[in-house]
């Protein structure tokens, strides 16, 4: 596949800043040659041998903040896109890729310092090429008694996946409600640090997180207005146990009793950790006479049909951090909540004591909720070689709720003309706190057609999604714009305002255009 | 160390190690007589779940390559081995495993500069892969700066 320009840029002037990275970082730190670019196209792109894939033109590879702000100049001296990355693993939302082709991707993965960890406060400040294997390893290796958050899989950067608001599984699971302070290299080149860092000598920065006067962490995060050169992290003091209780309900209708108790214990903290809401029939092994119920028949036949299993209608997995016998008191009392339902069961999952060994860590089939990173995700089967995206709403934390995103995705479904069933099940998880998030998991194929398929079913969701009231959390490359597109209100008054302080900050419009559906002016469609 | 004719000879010794005499030369065909020859496979990996994983393996690392093993997971073989030598300097491997633990492999070899050199399925479960520094790269792949 042909490479292409930056949008507007001479083949003279890309080559002339081409040098001049190559001055700033060192020739072998840019990259231009076919094979090395094709490395950050997205492993998982919906566009598989389409033109419409999106393509970089170069890439280039800072090792320090100074040359970051060298590279942002040199790109807005010739208005070239710069599309920044971490460690690039932010698969199912566009990988490494850039949102537009002929971006120069600026890759972070250099920038891998652990530059502090404080055991006594519990937090770590990190460039952005620390992944979370880096981080846990030098935990590991100097023996402190704290534990990173890592998500599924756990090779990606902790600033990546924080700005992405990405989820985790222990009580630190929403990583950008985790951080605290950052520094950022601006379009200008300018560097700020936020919160107490702007003390300049601040030996708070990581332990409080507003500072004096506005906060402005936010607009930094899914956000194209700087590029974060460090971020600070809470971590979770290594606790004393772990503990996993199941509680399963028999009947369809008792979803509604079964969240609101759940919304109770995780909004009072008595759980802290991600769960998920699931529909029992949807996840286990194959099953024939249950395919044929699930389509066929109804509500009380596969009701009765799971209880002949001994399974319940809804599975919900609470999962508990802490002392060991708070741990004990916390799921005797999450019993107390949810004994209300009639036919209610619960049973006792896993239950640790830290620290394991490594001995009894490799045991463990799944260790990312114990905070260890992993890549056994990618190990369980499924149709991971060609790849997916995901589509994840937020939606309500109500049984009403649950009930109906289900029936309107599954309509939507059929109304496209595709098979009962043919959506996958809804894994309804708590990544965060207060409301529910949907993860959808749709496929990406070698073949031009499914894609497309796909890409139908996927825009439709979200135009029906947000009919009902409930927005995507993130998103694919792809779709940022039909996401951005929705969120509408008042003649889009958020994204105009999104515009006005991008157009402030990054007048040239360099710094990931179109990223989240923020335009820069010279790109906006309006001025097309 | 796997000398370059060391190399070939293992190559011509069946047709299942053509892939690995393929590679060498075209590392050879790219730089000329010497250079790049002298970087062995640092390993083969397989997956202990399936017998034609281990024998397949086996034919492609031949007589002076370590089999590594892995069970789909490729976790702790990155995590305790690859990451290790790969920051010292990227060096080849190749496998027969699921494309699962391939795909994990491939991804890891980017943030090091490798690309999968070759890809070829076996069955429904298995692929035969290697990873390498292109042709053109090999003698520039970057290095992860310690800390």
């Amino acid at each position: 596949m042909a490479r292409p320009l930056p949008p507007g840029v001479s083949q003279r002037d890309f080559s002339q800043a081409l040098r001049q990275f190559e001055a700033a970082v060192g020739k072998e730190w840019v990259f231009s040659s076919d094979e090395d670019v094709d490395l950050y196209r997205d492993a998982y792109s919906p566009f598989w041998n389409e033109p419409d894939e999106r393509i970089p033109s170069a890439a280039v590879a800072p090792d320090l903040v100074e040359q970051v702000q060298q590279i942002v100049r040199i790109a807005g001296k010739y208005r070239i896109p710069l599309w920044t990355i971490s460690t690039g693993k932010n698969l199912g939302y566009g990988g490494s890729a850039p949102n537009i082709s002929g971006s120069v991707v600026l890759d972070l993965k250099r920038m891998n310092r652990v530059l502090e960890v404080n055991e006594k406060n519990h937090y770590a400040l990190v460039e952005p090429g620390v992944s979370y294997f880096d981080l846990y390893r030098h935990i590991q290796e100097k023996r402190l008694k704290l534990w990173i958050d890592p998500p599924d899989p756990g090779w990606g950067s902790l600033v990546g996946n924080a700005l992405e608001r990405g989820g985790g599984y222990t009580p630190m699971r929403d990583h950008f409600d985790a951080h605290c302070g950052m520094e950022i290299v601006l379009a200008s080149g300018d560097v700020v640090r936020t919160g107490m860092g702007a003390l300049g000598n601040a030996r708070t920065w990581q332990q409080y997180k507003y500072g004096f006067g506005p906060y402005v962490d936010g607009i930094f995060s899914q956000s194209n207005l700087g590029i974060v050169t460090k971020m600070g992290f809470w971590l979770y003091p290594e606790p004393e146990a772990y503990f996993s209780g199941t509680v399963m309900v028999p009947r369809h209708d008792d979803i509604h009793a079964l969240v609101d108790a759940l919304a109770l214990l995780l909004n009072s903290g008595v759980v802290q950790g991600t769960t998920s809401v699931l529909n029992t029939a949807s996840f286990g092994p194959p099953d024939p006479e249950l395919a044929r119920i699930r389509v066929g028949s109804s509500t009380s036949d596969l009701e009765r049909y799971m209880a002949q299993k001994g399974l319940g209608y809804w599975t919900v997995d609470l999962p508990f951090y802490g002392p060991a016998k708070v741990v004990a008191a916390q799921w005797e009392h999450a019993k107390e909540k949810f004994s209300t339902i009639p036919g209610v069961q619960f049973r006792d999952g896993a239950s640790y004591r830290f620290p394991l060994s490594q001995a009894e860590l490799e045991k463990i089939p799944n260790p990312v909720p114990l905070g260890v990173p992993s890549l056994a995700t990618f190990a369980i089967g499924g149709p991971f070689s060609q790849g997916h995206m995901w589509f994840s709403p937020i939606i309500p934390m109500t049984g009403e709720a649950v009930i109906e995103a289900t029936r309107v995705f599954e309509q939507v479904n059929t109304d496209l003309g595709n098979p009962a069933g043919a959506l996958p099940g809804l894994p309804i998880w708590s990544f965060f706190a207060r409301a529910f998030v949907i993860i959808y998991f749709f496929p990406i194929e070698h073949d031009v057609e499914k894609n497309r398929r796909n890409r139908e079913i996927f825009r439709r969701l979200v135009t029906v999604a947000a009919d009902h009231g409930w927005g995507e959390y993130r998103t694919h490359t792809a779709f940022m714009d039909d996401i951005a597109s929705v969120y509408s209100y008042n003649n889009r008054a958020l994204w105009r305002l999104h515009e006005t302080i991008k157009d402030a900050l990054d007048p040239s419009g360099i710094l990931a255009p179109g990223k989240n559906g923020v335009w820069p002016r010279r790109l906006r469609r309006s001025n097309a | 160390m796997t000398s370059r004719r060391q190399m070939l000879q293992i190559g011509l010794t069946g047709a299942a190690l053509l892939p690995i005499a393929m590679y060498a030369d075209a590392w050879a065909g790219a730089w000329g007589a010497e250079p790049l020859y002298t970087e062995p496979l640092y390993m083969a990996v397989f997956d202990e779940r399936f017998p034609k994983s281990r024998a397949l393996a086996g034919e492609l690392a031949g007589p002076f390559t370590p089999l590594a093993a892995v069970r789909g997971d490729v976790t702790a073989l990155w995590y305790h081995d690859l990451y290790f030598a790969w920051r010292k300097r990227p060096q080849p491997i190749a496998g027969v495993t699921s494309a699962e633990s391939l795909f994990c492999l491939e991804l890891l070899a980017r943030d090091v500069g490798l690309h999968v050199t070759r890809r070829q399925v076996v069955d429904a479960k298995l692929v035969s892969w290697s990873i390498g520094p292109s042709a053109r790269r090999a003698g520039r792949v970057p290095r992860t700066p310690p800390r």
